[in-house]
């Protein structure tokens, strides 16, 4: 499925606040000044996250500490609360020039990085800044064989390796040479948990398949999470079968693509989904649950028998919302049986229909916080809500006491950039050019 | 009758020093097939609303009268006063009168049992002396302000009546959960008006904009009390009047877009296919709305002040450009910095969505 015009902007403001939280605590020296664009945006998207809801703050010490914590300079904040002001997030009220309060009005209720990615469309940015945004968001989706990342970039070797050194230098692309081949692949560990037998089978895949159509079949389930695929997949697919679905049938057999099964009145189903949907490793659990959850939603969407579901969100917001509890409906006590074997609820009796059930989440906070990752996959494929939150640091602003605590608990290290020779003599180049001309050079 | 106004206004201050925000002099009115305008039922004198920090409303309603006929025997108007209390659900009203003379005890204890205090001219004198605080500095309980505002607003062009009947009767008759949309839609289609602001289309501005919160507030508070942490589904059933009516609407919606996919031969009558999309049941505004919404219910304490905040700004700033230093002291200490905040995320959300001039709104 093709990106559409408003998932663009969705994909830019996310991966512009990737980039800018893996480059945050690196010394990138000259590399800085080619991609300032998207380390704003970036940057605003960050704080906004974590000042949503302080509605007015004037206490500009403690707003500069914690920004500080996101990369946010004291020197850069003004420029960052001017990109918020832009974005109509904030409001900073001055005093005889002076910081007098911030009135944010950070948006609830709709997509903060469809706007943050809209903004940076139309703030001009640069070459290496496209570049480094389509990279990310390609590799997002799946390891790539580095000649191939080169080409499509379009980039000349001068600004493809300033790339490169931004993402090595903020860790966020990843290089792997193939067993078999020995070629070079390009990762990016923000999406893909370092196994090296994992990105081997994504490459030999693409090198099988090709990599515009592996990227496409892709793509499509990001697009529409919990893809149903045909009954008996495995086994009918054959030469005759589209190439979309042979590719995600041999995605699913080498455990590239990640596909729960459920069982209920018409049989079983399995339903596919990517596994790179940004959220950290150590939260495996929660993502193997809020799977569970939406094929246990599309199975009713899309083969449920007496009436299917047709608004999958507010089934999850019920979820969410005590007392948690959906139904009563027929279908209920098989479509949901995974998750009581999870030992994620409970499915119980209509006290007025014994045939009709009601299903019930345990509350727990990691049920639902699997149940919020299950709407951020049907809305946007990926982990949005409180992406990047650190609730430590939202405290410092929204609790008194906790700044000085915070200062000593949170320490920061900062990296240097890994700047390849090339792009040392680029820089050196430039800079030379730039003082024979001062000293009077044509 | 200017005794009668005096009373009034006087009974206002009562009620603005009990913590209510205030109105003066609504209309009631009613529609019938056989007239187009409304047909006005009753007025009521002054309306106190209390918005409590749990975000529940109280109402105090108080109507003033010098008519004799009333004077000598008050429990009939106790009656009357008592069916308008129900229609605002409040449980408690004052009738005032302008007698010096004493009343009955038992009407008096009649009257009580019926929620209503009956106030003869130095009880009220009393009642002001008891509850005194801070509206004796503030313009807002000097019968010449109230004047000065209202009489002024009959000077607005004729064009504005419309706005100007939905502020004295039509807000008060649209249930609660219409009365978003209506305001804003109002003030959208005559946005033209407001071009070149003016003290006293400035005032109205903000008097329309305090309605505004209240009803904002009554959605937040609905929210609240079904499901304060998913707002949003609760947010947009409130909106459209609950969930069946929310889905009759959505129904509709879809019935017309598929009648005009459907109506190929003559699709120049309709938008183009980009112009369909705006075929939508929420309005652009929305999120905007369930973001202050959620905010108000976030933050109740001082969200329960807004309509007080602008109550007082429209008077002490707008009308009087902040002549009077104790009525503008009073501001200062007594409004947070959050419910001057959120009372200017809900000016901004009405100055977008209706395209009212955000210059209206620039002394909150």
């Amino acid at each position: 499925m093709d990106e559409s015009h408003t998932e663009r902007p969705l994909r830019t403001g996310l991966r512009a606040q990737d980039i800018q939280t893996s480059l945050q605590d690196v010394e990138l020296g000259p590399l800085n000044a080619e991609i300032k664009n998207i380390r704003l945006v970036g940057m605003a998207t960050r704080l906004a996250v974590h000042i949503r809801g302080a509605d007015v703050i004037d206490d500009y010490k403690r707003l500069e500490y914690v920004s500080s914590q996101f990369g946010i300079d004291s020197l850069v904040l003004p420029r960052v609360l001017q990109v918020l002001q832009e974005l109509e997030w904030a409001r900073v009220n001055d005093s005889n020039g002076m910081f007098s309060s911030l009135e944010e009005n950070i948006p609830y209720f709709s997509d903060v990085y469809s706007a943050a990615g809209d903004y940076i469309e139309k703030s001009n940015p640069s070459e290496i800044e496209q570049a480094t945004l389509h990279i990310t968001d390609t590799l997002a989706l799946c390891p790539i064989a580095e000649d191939q990342v080169r080409a499509s970039s379009g980039l000349d070797e001068r600004a493809y390796a300033m790339v490169r050194d931004l993402g090595r230098s903020g860790r966020f692309i990843e290089e792997y040479e193939s067993k078999q081949t020995g070629e070079k692949v390009l990762y990016s560990p923000l999406y893909w948990i370092e196994n090296p037998d994992k990105i081997e089978e994504v490459f030999l895949l693409l090198k099988e398949f090709g990599a515009d159509i592996v990227i496409s079949a892709l793509g499509s389930i990001r697009s529409y999470q919990g893809l149903p695929l045909a009954e008996n997949f495995k086994e009918v697919a054959g030469p005759d079968t589209p190439d979309h679905m042979r590719i995600i049938t041999e995605a699913i057999r080498r455990g590239i693509i990640l596909a729960p099964e459920v069982t209920s009145h018409k049989g079983a189903r399995t339903f596919a989904f990517t596994p790179q949907t940004g959220i950290p490793i150590q939260d495996k659990l929660i993502l193997e649950k809020a799977m569970a959850i939406l094929s246990c939603i599309r199975y009713g969407e899309h083969f449920g028998t007496i009436t299917r579901i047709r608004f999958p969100e507010a089934i999850l917001n019920r979820l969410i919302s005590s007392p948690h509890r959906i139904g009563s409906h027929t279908e209920i006590k098989r479509q949901y049986s995974i998750l009581v074997a999870r030992g994620m609820g409970r499915v119980f009796p209509d006290s007025l229909d014994s045939s009709r059930h009601y299903f019930e989440l345990l509350p727990t906070e990691e049920n639902v916080a699997a149940v919020k990752l299950a709407r951020d996959l049907l809305r946007v494929g990926e982990v949005v809500e409180d992406k990047g939150v650190s609730r430590q640091l939202r405290d410092v602003l929204f609790y008194h006491g906790t700044y000085e605590e915070a200062a000593r608990t949170i320490p920061k290290l900062r990296r240097l950039a890994e700047i390849s020779p090339q792009t040392k003599e680029t820089f050196f180049d430039v800079l030379n050019d730039t003082m024979d001309k001062l000293r009077g050079a044509w | 009758m200017e005794g009668d106004f005096n009373l009034k206004v006087q009974l206002n201050s009562i009620f603005w020093d009990l913590g209510y925000y205030t109105r003066l002099e609504l209309k009631l009115a009613g529609y019938s097939p056989q007239k187009s305008a409304p047909y006005e039922l009753t007025d009521l004198d002054v309306l106190g609303i209390r918005v409590n920090p749990d975000l529940t409303f109280d109402y105090l309603l108080g109507d003033c009268t010098s008519s004799k006929r009333v004077t000598r025997s008050p429990i009939q108007r106790v009656f009357w006063l008592r069916g308008v209390m129900h229609f605002f659900g409040a449980n408690k009203g004052y009738l005032c009168l302008s007698t010096k003379s004493p009343l009955p005890e038992v009407q008096r204890i009649s009257a009580s049992d019926l929620g209503v205090t009956i106030l003869n001219f130095q009880n009220l004198q009393n009642l002001g002396k008891r509850t005194s605080r801070h509206s004796p500095d503030l313009l807002i309980s000097s019968p010449d302000s109230w004047q000065y505002y209202e009489g002024n607003l009959t000077t607005l062009p004729a064009g504005m009546d419309h706005v100007l009947e939905f502020r004295k009767y039509k807000y008060w008759l649209t249930p609660p959960h219409d009365r978003i949309h209506a305001l804003i839609s109002l003030l959208s289609t005559h946005k033209a008006h407001f071009k070149n602001p003016t003290k006293f289309l400035a005032a109205l501005s903000l008097d329309l904009l305090s309605l505004l919160s209240l009803s904002v507030l009554q959605m937040s508070s609905y929210a609240l009390r079904v499901n304060p942490e998913t707002p949003e589904p609760t947010l947009r059933s409130y909106l459209f009047g609950g969930y069946s009516e929310m889905k009759r609407r959505e129904g509709i919606v879809d019935n017309i877009k598929k009648l005009v996919d459907t109506m190929t031969p003559q699709q120049e009558l309709f938008p183009s296919k980009e112009g369909l999309k705006s075929l939508q049941l929420d309005p652009d505004y929305l999120p905007r709305l369930f973001d202050t919404a959620f905010r108000l219910l976030n933050k109740p304490f001082d969200a329960a002040q807004i309509p007080r905040y602008i109550e007082c700004t429209l008077f002490e700033k707008t009308l009087y450009a902040g002549k009077n230093d104790k009525g503008l002291k009073f501001i200062d200490g007594a409004f947070s910095d959050i419910t001057r905040k959120l009372s200017r995320d809900l000016a901004k959300l009405l100055s977008d969505a209706a395209g009212v001039p955000p210059a209206m709104f620039a002394d909150l």
